[in-house]
Formats: structure tokens, C-alpha cells, sequence
């Protein structure tokens, strides 16, 4: 009983508009018309702000270098640091060329 | 422990910086900057010559820039979309900067340290492998400082 009057409330939910209130318009709150283009928009975004994290990391890998000062084992975290950073940064610019790459395999 | 003080001093600096931030803005969360890198390649508006970046359709009534701290809102003279994305980039880019300029104190400080030890080493060779370790580590990471200033162009160049 409970859900067949859910259902007939949903029903006229989406009546309503039909009934008498007109067509409702959705305005697209993105810039992006495609689902590819949002995609390239969030890459772009992911893409900068990792731009401005490498210096950062290397900055910081440089501190722990010479703050280790001799001690072996800082020093395998500040080359761990380093390491990553720029494994990070190979990733990112992969990622720039991957979707190209895939593209021209694909003829998209 | 030892990096839970460093991770305790960074904590601290971090604060600092944003609390100083809060107390300059009496009207409300900034919504422009002033940029100090160029950041074209994000926007073409996001230019570093010392005038605000800050979003379109800018409406006094609602929206608040005071990016000189003087108590009075103005209208950005950039204006784009990606305002948000360059600010945060660019307050980024402001302590990587930072932190390059504390490195290279600390570097200057290190070899004046170094050179201490080599002095009062004394021909013991423990002391002396010890103080050419800290020379060592110390170029290490002046060259890895200048790489980090390094790399922003050069993947400009790669991408673009």
C-alpha cells in the first residue's frame, strides 16, 4: 500500500511540469558542452596544480638532504623524496600524452 | 620523534601564513589575487604585473578583492574563470619560493659549519669524513634547489 502511494506521488512529480507548469530549462553550469571535454578540464586542473607540487617536493628533498648531514638513514628519505617526486612528474606528463596516444591508436 | 618536530614546525608555519591572511581580509574572503609568477599557459589573464586576477561578472555588492590589505574592495583588472586555479598555483609557487630562499640561508650556514669542523677535525679521520659529508650533502642540495627553480620552464617548453 505504502508503495503504490510513493509511486503515484513520484508520478505526479514528474507530472507536474507537464500538467501545468510549462517546460522546465536545465542551464549546462559547466563551460565544457562534452563529456571529453570535462574530462580534459579536470586533467588540466590536476595537471597544473601537480606542476606546482614537483619544485616543491625537490625544494623539500634538498632540505632533507642537508639537514641529514651524514646520517645514512635521512638520507635515504630525502633520495626517497626525490625519487617519487619525479616518478610523479613522469606520470603527469604521460598523462598530457597518454590520451593523445590512445586517441591515434584509436582514430578518434 | 625527530620528524614529528619537523612535521610540527611546518604545522606552525602553515597556520601562520593563512592567519595572516584571515586578519588582512575584514570583508569577507578575498575572491582576486595578485599574482607573482607568470601563469599564462593556464590563462591569458593570468599575467604577473602586479594588479589583481579575479573571477568575471564581478558584482561589488556581493563579491570582496583587497589585495593590498587597505580595508577597500576593487574590482579585479584581470578577469577570468581560472582565477581560483592560478591563486592556488601561484601560492604554491610563493612557498616553493620561500622555501628556496631558507635553503639557501641554511646552505650558506652549512659550509661555514663544514669549514668549522675540517679546522678543529685536527687530523682525526672520522671528524674529516664527517664535515666532507656535510660539504657533500650541501652541494647535493643546492643543485637539487636550482632543479627545482629549473623545471617549471623547462616543462613549459615540453608541453606547450
Amino acid at each position: 500500500m505504502r508503495k503504490i502511494i510513493f509511486f503515484a506521488l513520484l508520478a505526479g512529480l514528474f507530472l507536474i511540469p507537464i500538467a501545468g507548469f510549462g517546460v522546465i530549462r536545465l542551464n549546462n553550469p559547466l563551460n565544457a558542452t562534452s563529456f571529453e571535454a570535462v574530462i580534459n578540464d579536470v586533467i588540466n586542473f590536476v595537471f597544473y596544480i601537480g606542476m606546482a607540487l614537483v619544485p616543491l617536493g625537490i625544494v623539500v628533498s634538498a632540505f632533507y638532504f642537508f639537514t641529514a648531514a651524514g646520517d645514512v638513514q635521512q638520507v635515504g628519505n630525502a633520495k626517497k623524496i626525490l625519487f617519487y617526486t619525479l616518478l610523479g612528474l613522469a606520470i603527469l606528463l604521460l598523462s598530457k600524452a597518454l590520451a593523445s596516444i590512445f586517441k591515434g591508436i584509436l582514430h578518434i | 620523534m625527530k620528524k614529528d618536530k619537523k612535521i610540527w614546525l611546518l604545522g606552525l608555519f602553515l597556520v601562520f601564513l593563512l592567519f595572516s591572511r584571515l586578519v588582512l581580509a575584514d570583508g569577507g574572503p578575498n575572491q582576486c589575487c595578485v599574482l607573482n609568477h607568470n601563469l599564462t599557459e593556464i590563462d591569458g589573464a593570468c599575467i604577473n604585473d602586479n594588479r589583481s586576477v579575479g573571477p568575471p561578472n564581478w558584482d561589488t555588492s556581493k563579491n570582496w578583492c583587497d589585495p593590498d590589505g587597505n580595508g577597500h574592495s576593487e574590482i579585479p583588472v584581470h578577469q577570468t574563470k581560472k582565477w581560483g586555479l592560478c591563486c592556488l598555483v601561484d601560492s604554491i609557487y610563493n612557498f616553493t619560493d620561500w622555501l628556496f630562499y631558507v635553503l639557501m640561508a641554511g646552505i650558506a650556514i652549512l659550509f661555514i659549519l663544514a669549514g668549522f669542523f675540517f679546522i678543529t677535525a685536527g687530523g682525526d679521520t672520522t671528524k674529516i669524513t664527517q664535515s666532507k659529508r656535510f660539504v657533500f650533502y650541501g652541494i647535493i642540495g643546492l643543485i637539487l634547489a636550482l632543479m627545482a627553480r629549473i623545471i617549471p620552464s623547462i616543462i613549459k617548453r615540453l608541453v606547450s
